[in-house]
């Protein structure tokens, strides 16, 4: 569906790269530290900023670089929920509705209607004056209403409790429901909703893509090796991705967990988390 | 198009306040007997109330989220022209409707042939203001653009002083007959077409700048 190559946008002391491709049906999560470039590749995909180089395709047509009106035209196939950035304080959910209503010619006001109901999101209430949870709920509510193919969603969970996170994590799987064509592109810090979330992960990097796996594949087969100064000069390292020095010795990360644990059987294995995996690619080394 | 102007009027009506406040001066002014003033001021109030939209877009990084919607930069500058000359011209509606009113009623008499031409000179320098601040107000942002509207009335005021030493009294009073008689339709015409002249121009100028800016 969209097909991000060789992206490139050059800042003062930032530099982007990526290539991305989001296939139909499929959830794809890009996860990374903070300034890595997460916002800046949804801003380069939504026609935000200006690339240097590179393309982006929406269903095989590579939509013209600098053309806002190609990427206004197939912005309306997207739902998109941003981290710093939504509809204005002073509006209220009705407001939204009517907005998104003159916005997205298939935007179905009932079932807007609905979701507020369902998640006690109070329609005359300010968006200034609703909690957190609330709002981050609207803003995922409001992708949803148009029958968008692609839902663009840039840290939809944060500063939100469990229980808040649960239900929208249950509404995006519901979203991907409804029908199986549909996919969605998100990022978040909290690597548990991603686990359970995405088919692929994404790592970034200082605004590179550092690492693209199957999220099966990743909490499968990755591990981290746990290892002394002497184990560690016994191991072989064909296939460790990367290390990093602890003070216990050495922290390795492997996507050949099976491969460890039947030629290394006393070294101690953890299996493969995201967290680890965001501190192994960015604080590690070779 | 259409969410736009949605969106703008819902901002609008968020400030149901303002507008009755300013409903209220215009009727006080025509109470006082200024009448003429307060149709150019609802005119212009008219087109700054809408103009303010632009402030209100850009508050929390709003834009970003307005320009991840299925609206281009392009119908966004020209959305907010439209709106500015419809509330202008909604403004002297209300300032017309309010000094025929006076006048009915016997507070201030009017003469309609003296008091449209003032309205109509107070809409095409709507024209005029409009041109000049929205372009500011992207270019700069709600914040800056102050700073910068006062360098630009510091400006105009100085081509003024500079203009009179070279232009006499006279002279003024002389170009004043002159148009004055001219035949009414002309100069309305030309009116417009410079009122329009002005906005054409800005908004080109305006749609380079939103087209060169990131969000």
């Amino acid at each position: 569906m969209i097909r991000m190559r060789d992206v490139k946008k050059n800042y003062k002391n930032f530099t982007l790269q990526v290539s991305l491709d989001v296939p139909r049906g499929t959830i794809i999560g890009l996860i990374g530290k903070n300034g890595a470039g997460k916002s800046t590749t949804f801003k380069a995909l939504l026609g935000l900023i200006h690339i240097d180089g590179g393309t982006v395709s929406f269903n095989g047509n590579e939509i013209k670089t600098g053309s806002d009106k190609e990427f206004a035209n197939i912005r309306k196939y997207f739902g998109v929920a941003l981290s710093e950035s939504g509809f204005s304080d002073m509006f209220d959910a009705g407001d939204v509705k009517k907005v998104l209503g003159a916005m997205f010619d298939d935007f179905d006001g009932v079932k807007f209607d609905s979701y507020c109901a369902r998640f006690n999101i109070p329609t005359e209430k300010k968006i200034s004056e609703l909690s957190t949870g609330n709002r981050a709920k609207l803003k995922v509510i409001s992708t949803m209403c148009h029958n968008a193919q692609l839902l663009i969603l840039d840290e939809p969970t944060a500063g939100l409790d469990v229980v808040a996170r649960d239900q929208l994590l249950g509404l995006l799987r519901e979203y991907l429901m409804e029908d199986e064509s549909r996919s969605i592109l998100i990022s978040s810090h909290i690597s548990t909703d991603l686990e359970g979330l995405c088919d692929y992960l994404y790592l970034i990097n200082d605004g590179s893509i550092v690492l693209k796996e199957d999220t099966d594949v990743l909490l499968s087969e990755y591990a981290l090796l746990k290892l002394s100064e002497e184990s560690y000069g016994k191991v072989d390292k064909t296939h460790i991705i990367q290390t990093k020095k602890e003070e216990f010795g050495y922290a390795c990360l492997t996507n050949q967990k099976q491969y460890y644990i039947e030629n290394y059987p006393d070294i101690v294995i953890e299996n493969g988390k995201i967290d680890d995996l965001i501190l192994m690619m960015t604080e590690g080394g070779e | 198009m259409k969410g736009l102007f949605v969106k703008d009027f819902c901002f609008v009506m968020k400030r149901k306040n303002t507008l009755l406040i300013m409903v209220c001066l215009c009727v006080m002014y025509m109470l006082l007997g200024m009448g003429s003033f307060a149709l150019a001021f609802m005119t212009w109030m008219g087109a700054a109330v809408m103009m303010s939209t632009l402030a209100y877009d850009a508050m929390n990084r709003g834009l970003s989220y307005l320009f991840s919607l299925p609206i281009s930069r392009r119908e966004y500058v020209y959305e907010k022209y439209l709106l500015c000359v419809i509330g202008g011209t909604l403004g002297m509606a209300i300032g017309l409707f309010t000094a025929v009113a006076g006048s009915l009623f016997g507070i201030e008499e009017i003469q309609l042939s003296e008091i449209l031409p003032i309205a109509f000179v107070g809409y095409v320098f709507m024209f005029v203001f409009c041109s000049i601040f929205i372009p500011v107000d992207i270019k700069f942002g709600a914040e800056q653009s102050r700073i910068v509207t006062f360098g630009i009335m510091f400006v105009i005021v100085i081509i003024g002083v500079v203009a009179s030493k070279f232009v006499s009294e006279e002279m003024i009073d002389d170009a004043f007959t002159y148009i004055g008689n001219l035949p009414l339709p002309i100069v309305g015409l030309t009116g417009l077409v410079i009122g329009a002249i002005f906005m054409v121009v800005s908004a080109i100028i305006s749609v380079c700048i939103i087209e060169k800016k990131e969000f």
